[in-house]
């Protein structure tokens, strides 16, 4: 393994170039959405699952189909419905005859079954469907008829929904949600972002002409390094401050947040701080790498109060404050 | 190189936390210098412009609680070594490679590989990281600032001079307190009653004084009573205790004519509270009886009758009594009654007109007396 061998400083230098060179990719395939590529790729490197909210039409799929193809990943795609069962995401046993001639049960491998898998409109798909899909993100493996079967390392969950789109839908509990490592917004581009993406994409789709630019070996390594990037206790210690302040017990003000962030937000937003510290070139955490990941990282993680919502309170203001007041105040 | 930045690292965080140190107590030190400022500068303009305040006191009262304020911050909010590393980082923006590699450099433990590729950077900066911290940019000071400083040695000086009201009392020989008597006596007394008065004070006494020049010529003809006698022998047997109390008192005397100014200590002390003069003297002192009733009407009529009665010098001794400077005589005894409510005194006057002095003494003690007052009389008071 690459983690157990002496780095050297080229090795760090190496692998911030392979992230300049994949983000560059991508940029190339994807006009107008370069702070989404950032925070995509950084989730990425760091193993999580994402989840990308927008609106129709603003290349959330191309996104992934992009990712795939640079990457050289083996690349599935699940469309989500009402009727969507699990079966349908992680397989079923069928009836098969074997050239003998004797019939037996085997698993038929599901989508799920990739290193990168896009669950398209996940909050159309039933509870049932939610949680079977959610189980796989977690445990990284299927459990069939007793039997149970591995996914693919490094494996990857993209999955997309609609924030109009409420009526026929499915929102996702808080407990799953938990489960994506960020939750990016994709934004509607500007003017000038559209005019460009014109010029690459009336007639062709860029994403699915994408030539790889690394595999999965280097990819595995440039994770690894991810991991190596030193967090200070001072920086460990901030970041736990940060947490706290989404929490109403101990924000010391009035809440606007029923329940603040989890634990495992605080490892998602160290997780993604490093490999953002790797993608600017640096073996160090620094704090304003925690201000950059937060938001994502955070968005998803917290609940607002009733009398928020009423109040039409976004959780993503309320956030941006609390994350402001905290770098002033480190 | 590595034991170079395990040295000098520790050395820059120290360095930098007493600057955290001090730029804490620096920021904190807004409301105790307000304070300052508000307390000396107005301190100082009631001292000059008003009432004289107790410097001393006030200089306390402004610097007291600042001082307390800052040393209980000082003690309470001195910085963490790490606080003085976060602070370094953030003026180098360094994005915490100077804080990865002082915390790894702090605990002593054995670096990682990427730990020391880490150090390897901080390394290689640390002589732009010194000479940073360095020369790090002086503030100049604000201009609230310099205005603050500017009223408080303001302050400082109005509070340090003497106040304007004192300057007054020295220059009039009057105290504060003469001068609010005066000026309530002024206020609520008529003058031209009080003109009146005076004048009807000065017949009475005229009366009197004829009164008892007549006693006199009487009580000579009829010689001495035989209760006299036996006063007499009274009077010797309390006469080394009263010739004692005539002995102590011409010591003092003596000493009133050498020092005129504590005569005129007399003067102010009974301007100063007339009530207590007038208890002091009654009934013991015809002179002084005199003096304490022309010093009555004169608080009473103050702004009509000072004039006319500046010129008095007081004498504790008896028969001098009150001198008039501008008329060059005496002035009598009064018994009779003002209308100013003064009934105590005046019945102490009556009884210090009548009192039997002439009988109290034995002859000898009179001849003393006489002797004495000669020599008064030859006393030139316009020598020091």
């Amino acid at each position: 393994m690459k983690a157990s061998r002496e780095l050297t400083e080229s090795d760090f230098q190496d692998a911030h170039d392979d992230l300049r060179s994949l983000k560059q990719a991508l940029e190339s395939a994807i006009v107008g959405q370069e702070g989404l590529i950032d925070r995509l790729l950084i989730a990425f490197i760091s193993g999580g699952h994402v989840l990308l909210e927008g609106l129709p039409g603003l290349g959330k799929t191309h996104l992934a189909k992009a990712l795939a193809g640079a990457t050289g990943l083996k690349f599935s795609r699940v469309q989500c419905t009402p009727d969507l069962m699990p079966a349908d995401i992680t397989g079923s046993e069928i009836l098969i005859r074997d050239p003998q001639g004797e019939q037996r049960l085997d698993f038929q491998r599901g989508p799920i079954f990739a290193p990168l898998v896009l669950v398209d409109e996940v909050n159309r798909a039933t509870p049932k469907t939610q949680s079977a899909l959610l189980e796989a993100m977690q445990e990284h493996q299927v459990t069939h008829a007793g039997i149970t079967h591995p996914l693919p390392s490094p494996f990857w969950v993209m999955a997309t929904q609609n924030p109009i789109e409420i009526e026929g839908t499915y929102p996702l509990p808080e407990a799953q949600l938990d489960r994506f490592l960020v939750k990016l917004n994709v934004e509607f581009p500007s003017e000038a972002a559209l005019l460009s993406m014109l010029d690459i994409s009336l007639d062709d789709e860029p994403s699915e002409h994408l030539q790889p630019v690394l595999d999965l070996e280097r990819l595995v390594s440039i994770m690894a390094t991810g991991r190596e990037i030193v967090i200070a206790d001072r920086i460990k210690q901030a970041a736990v401050t940060l947490l706290l302040a989404t929490h109403p017990a101990t924000s010391g003000g009035t809440s606007h947040f029923r329940y603040g962030a989890s634990p495992r937000g605080l490892q998602a937003l160290l997780k993604t701080a490093r490999i953002h510290a790797l993608l600017q070139g640096r073996l160090q955490v620094d704090f304003d790498d925690l201000a950059r990941m937060a938001l994502p990282v955070l968005r998803h993680r917290v609940l607002l109060t009733i009398e928020s919502e009423l109040d039409g309170i976004n959780s993503d203001s309320i956030l941006r404050q609390i994350i402001q007041e905290w770098r002033s105040r480190i | 190189m590595s034991e170079t930045l395990f040295k000098t690292l520790p050395r820059l965080v120290r360095q930098q936390q007493r600057r955290l140190w001090s730029a804490q107590l620096l920021t904190r030190t807004a409301l105790p210098f307000g304070w300052l400022v508000i307390t000396l500068f107005s301190s100082g303009v009631i001292h000059q412009g008003w009432q004289q305040l107790n410097s001393p006191l006030f200089f306390t009262l402004a610097l007291l609680p600042p001082v307390l304020y800052l040393s209980m911050v000082a003690i309470r909010r001195i910085p963490t070594m790490a606080e003085g590393a976060t602070a370094a980082d953030t003026q180098l923006k360094a994005h915490a490679l100077f804080l990865s590699a002082w915390e790894i450099t702090a605990f002593r433990q054995a670096p990682s590989n990427t730990q020391k590729l880490l150090l390897a950077r901080a390394a290689t900066e640390l002589p732009h990281w010194q000479e940073q911290l360095r020369s790090r940019p002086k503030q100049r000071p604000g201009s609230s600032l310099l205005l603050g400083i500017t009223l408080a040695i303001l302050g400082s000086f109005l509070l340090l001079l003497p106040g304007k009201v004192t300057q007054k009392a020295l220059e009039s020989g009057i105290s504060d307190a003469a001068n609010q008597q005066q000026s309530k006596n002024s206020e609520a007394i008529d003058p031209v009653a009080a003109i009146n008065e005076v004048l009807l004070a000065e017949k009475r006494a005229a009366a009197l004084q004829h009164e008892s020049q007549a006693a006199m010529q009487h009580t000579k003809t009829e010689g001495t009573h035989p209760e006299e006698k036996q006063t007499g022998n009274q009077s010797d047997g309390q006469a080394p205790e009263r010739g004692n109390e005539s002995q102590m008192e011409r010591g003092e005397n003596e000493k009133n004519r050498k020092n005129p100014a504590a005569r005129n200590i007399v003067v102010s002390k009974v301007g100063e509270n007339l009530g207590e003069s007038a208890e002091r003297h009654s009934g013991t002192a015809p002179g002084l009886d005199a003096s304490v009733t022309t010093d009555q009407t004169t608080g009473q009529a103050a702004p009509f009758t000072q004039q006319r009665y500046q010129n008095i010098s007081l004498d504790s001794d008896r028969k001098s009594q009150a001198f008039d400077r501008r008329r060059g005589q005496h002035l009598t005894t009064t018994s009779q009654p003002l209308k100013t409510g003064l009934s105590s005194a005046d019945r102490d006057i009556t009884s210090g007109g009548e009192q039997t002095l002439p009988t109290s003494m034995t002859p000898d003690q009179r001849v003393l007396v006489d002797r004495y007052f000669k020599q008064l009389s030859q006393f030139d008071e316009s020598k020091p």
